[in-house]
């Protein structure tokens, strides 16, 4: 016990010692043109998409900010958040988040895109409605794959089962891979299993995968992305920043910026504000 | 069928018992490895599995406290939460294989259902854990700390029930090598049975149709010796036995054969000893007649000239009263020669026709035996005139209604044997023929001689054909075996010997007075 103790104070020592190096790095680099440094955290589903490489540079001829960001997962990213260890934290868990908020860990928090979540297999089925289906996979021991690391897609699923009153976890056809979605995909195609996904990750990935959509435009299944600003007594410039990121997002160039994003001529994410 | 092959196939049966026993008793012990050895890998394999729920659990936690720990600051949180998900599985899988296992005892499957319901339970918690560890600032240590208690209770179960499958494990293999070696020894049990069986049919056989054929061919040869000459083996089917049953009758036929044919013979030769004795006995009648017939010829020839002279001088007128009362006591002493001489010719001749009417004729017919006697002396004269030996007999009277020429036969032998063999040349013998009524019926005759006797050797043979004490070739061996045939099988009587070398020899004869 004592040597994880020691061996997270290592780590955090190694944080600070990072955060100090790059406080030091964003002081030149103000000092030198004006650099500023917005960190945040993410689902992965984000980067798996690829938005985060289109949009994050648009922000920065924009603002001259620069942003690194790290997708680890809602609930890791939740979690980054409540130990304040970035700025900003864009999720698509809609409980998780309001509970992120009662505790008090975020000053604000905006919905500023979404898309969709939809069911991939091989096996025919023959249940037409969401709930239905989902029984029939579990009635019938179809194998389904889950993400099981505690992300957006992976609780939207719980809340899913949990809405039929199944509880999957434990039966030998309920695979929990604890990998990001691209890789739970091939893990799903392997399988022959079912698996939920977001459209996103789908878009870009369906030329990989022999899987097929077998539901989808489920009102069920809608996926809307937040940005929680990460509440801190003592960060002000990062407080700055990130609400100048999140208002970007509102904006009409940011808005116009994400409806503009697509992949073989499909747009991944929907957004909000269409002016 | 032959005994030989009833033997060989019986044999040949045993022998394929035993390989049939032997191959099924191997085929046995193979099966029975193989199943050992597939029991003894599924025991090891169980084992090992038992042993690996350990570890995967190990695994479990350590990846699970690593999510904790270390995961959440990096992205390596993923690697760990796949390990995380992959140990689980594994434990899953494991504790489904150990609880199929038909082999489990109700401990063992306790033990299996408990670990299985706690398992459960405990991923539940680590998942709630997690959920709970992102959601709040809760301290991963203090989170940890609170699955310590759980943790090592179900390394406890776990390490149970892995001594419990070894323990089965080694009871299978004591238990397997008991049952093999139980059959081993009902294979031996069974191949000593079937040998025992086989040995019994053998001396079945045996005992049936070997030895008691034969004990009943000694009961037979027995009877067959104690005068029952047409006794035969029976013969049953073709086998060995019988073939022999069959040489064996043939001997006996043979033999019988034989038998009967000896017994013509010396028929033929107590014939033809009668014939001879008879000869003799004509040949001493004639010599003996030959004398007084010559001397009454002579006389009769003296008698005839002197009346001739008589006659003669009568006609010469010289005969005076002197010559002829001389020559007429010649011729007188003539004619009482003549008349003396023949009486005793027709005497001699009257007992010759006697014994030799009575010695050729085995009729039966009434006769006084001292008369009977009388005449066989007389007869028997001549022969002793030669010598010096001296018969004396009694003079009772007694009437018999009985063989007189077979009687006669006997004494004469009697007498002959004395003569022939008892006496020497030198000294002069006595011979006593003493009889009585004996028992009202019968009548004992003792004949007696002092002559050199037999030893007890001798005595032992002496009724037996062709046996003879003399070694100058008289005699024929046969007179006393005639006699004793003729007292037991014509006269219905006994006779016993009584003798001492060099004192005397007594023949006791006791004839029935009446033969019906």
């Amino acid at each position: 016990m004592t040597e994880t103790k020691n061996t997270m104070k290592f780590f955090l020592i190694i944080k600070e010692i990072k955060f100090l190096l790059i406080l030091s790095l964003f002081c030149f680099y103000s000092l030198s043109a004006q650099a500023k440094t917005l960190s945040i955290a993410t689902a992965t589903s984000i980067e798996n998409s690829g938005l985060l490489a289109y949009l994050l540079p648009l922000y920065t001829k924009d603002t001259n900010v620069e942003v690194e960001y790290t997708a680890v997962g809602t609930g890791a990213a939740l979690k980054m958040g409540r130990k304040g260890e970035v700025d900003v934290v864009i999720v698509h868990a809609p409980d998780s988040e309001k509970k992120y908020m009662l505790q008090g860990y975020g000053s604000r928090r905006e919905f500023f895109m979404f898309n969709d979540f939809i069911l991939l297999g091989m096996d025919e089925l023959k249940q037409t409605t969401f709930n239905a289906i989902l029984k029939e996979i579990a009635d019938l021991q179809y194998k389904f794959v889950s993400r099981g690391d505690n992300s957006g897609t992976h609780k939207k699923e719980q809340a899913l089962w949990e809405g039929i009153g199944i509880d999957p976890i434990g039966e030998y056809w309920y695979i929990e891979t604890g990998k990001g979605m691209g890789d739970t995909l091939k893990v799903a195609e392997v399988e022959k299993a079912f698996v939920l996904t977001d459209r996103a990750t789908w878009i870009a990935k369906s030329d990989e995968l022999k899987l097929k959509i077998v539901h989808q435009n489920d009102i069920q299944l809608l996926n809307p992305y937040s940005a929680i600003i990460v509440k801190s007594e003592t960060q002000l410039i990062q407080t700055e920043l990130a609400n100048q990121f999140v208002d970007w997002l509102l904006s009409a160039k940011g808005q116009k910026a994400i409806a503009s994003y697509k992949i073989k001529g499909q747009i991944l994410f929907k957004a909000i504000n269409m002016k | 069928m032959k005994i030989r092959s009833q033997i060989i196939v019986i044999i040949a049966i045993f022998f394929s018992v035993v390989l049939i026993t032997q191959v099924t008793l191997l085929k046995r012990v193979k099966f029975n490895t193989q199943n050992l050895v597939e029991l003894q890998s599924k025991a090891q394999n169980k084992l090992l599995k038992a042993a690996d729920l350990n570890s995967f659990y190990r695994d479990n936690i350590n990846s699970w406290k690593s999510i904790l720990l270390i995961g959440h600051t990096t992205s390596n949180y993923q690697f760990y939460l796949e390990k995380f998900y992959k140990s689980e599985r594994l434990i899953r899988s494991t504790l489904s294989y150990l609880l199929e296992d038909t082999t489990n005892n109700d401990a063992t499957k306790a033990l299996l259902i408990e670990l299985n319901s706690r398992i459960k339970t405990n991923s539940k918690n680590y998942r709630n854990a997690l959920t709970s560890y992102y959601e709040t600032t809760e301290e991963p240590a203090k989170i940890a700390e609170k699955f310590v208690v759980d943790e090592s209770e179900i390394i406890h179960l776990i390490d149970a029930i892995k001594l419990k499958v070894a323990d089965q494990r080694n009871t299978l293999l004591t238990q397997s090598n008991k049952d093999n070696y139980h059959e081993l020894l009902l294979s031996v049990l069974v191949t000593i049975c079937v040998f025992l069986l086989i040995s019994f049919i053998c001396w079945l056989i045996v005992h049936y149709k070997i030895i008691s054929p034969i004990e009943s061919a000694s009961k037979i040869v027995n009877e067959i010796k104690h005068g029952n000459n047409l006794l035969r083996m029976p013969v049953n089917g073709k086998n060995e036995i019988a073939n022999f049953s069959i040489a064996f009758n043939e001997m006996f036929d043979e033999l019988e054969k034989q038998n009967s044919q000896l017994e013509k013979a010396i028929y033929q030769l107590a014939e033809s000893e009668k014939l001879a004795a008879l000869g003799s006995l004509v040949a001493g009648v004639s010599h003996e007649l030959s004398t007084p017939i010559g001397v009454a010829l002579m006389a009769s020839t003296t008698v005839s000239a002197t009346a001739t002279e008589v006659e003669q001088l009568l006609d010469e007128n010289k005969l005076d009263k002197k010559t002829l009362s001389s020559k007429l006591g010649n011729i007188i002493k003539g004619g009482n020669l003549i008349e003396s001489n023949i009486n005793r010719a027709a005497e001699l001749i009257s007992s010759f026709k006697a014994i030799s009417v009575d010695q050729a004729s085995e009729r039966k017919r009434k006769f006084e035996f001292h008369q009977l006697l009388t005449e066989l002396l007389t007869a028997m004269e001549p022969q002793f005139k030669k010598s010096s030996h001296k018969i004396i007999i009694s003079e009772d009277i007694i009437h018999m209604d009985s063989y007189p020429g077979p009687i006669l036969q006997v004494i004469t032998n009697f007498i002959n044997n004395s003569i022939l063999h008892g006496f020497t040349e030198n000294k002069a013998g006595e011979i006593n023929i003493t009889y009585a009524v004996y028992k009202e019926k019968y009548i004992k005759i003792v004949y007696r001689d002092n002559g050199k006797g037999m030893t007890t050797e001798v005595q032992s043979h002496v009724y037996e054909p062709f046996y003879t004490t003399s070694n100058n070739g008289v005699g024929s061996g046969l007179g006393l075996n005639i006699v004793y045939n003729i007292v037991y099988k014509i006269l219905k009587g006994e006779i016993k010997l009584e003798s001492a070398p060099g004192e005397y020899t007594q023949f006791t004869v006791i004839l029935p007075l009446e033969i019906s």
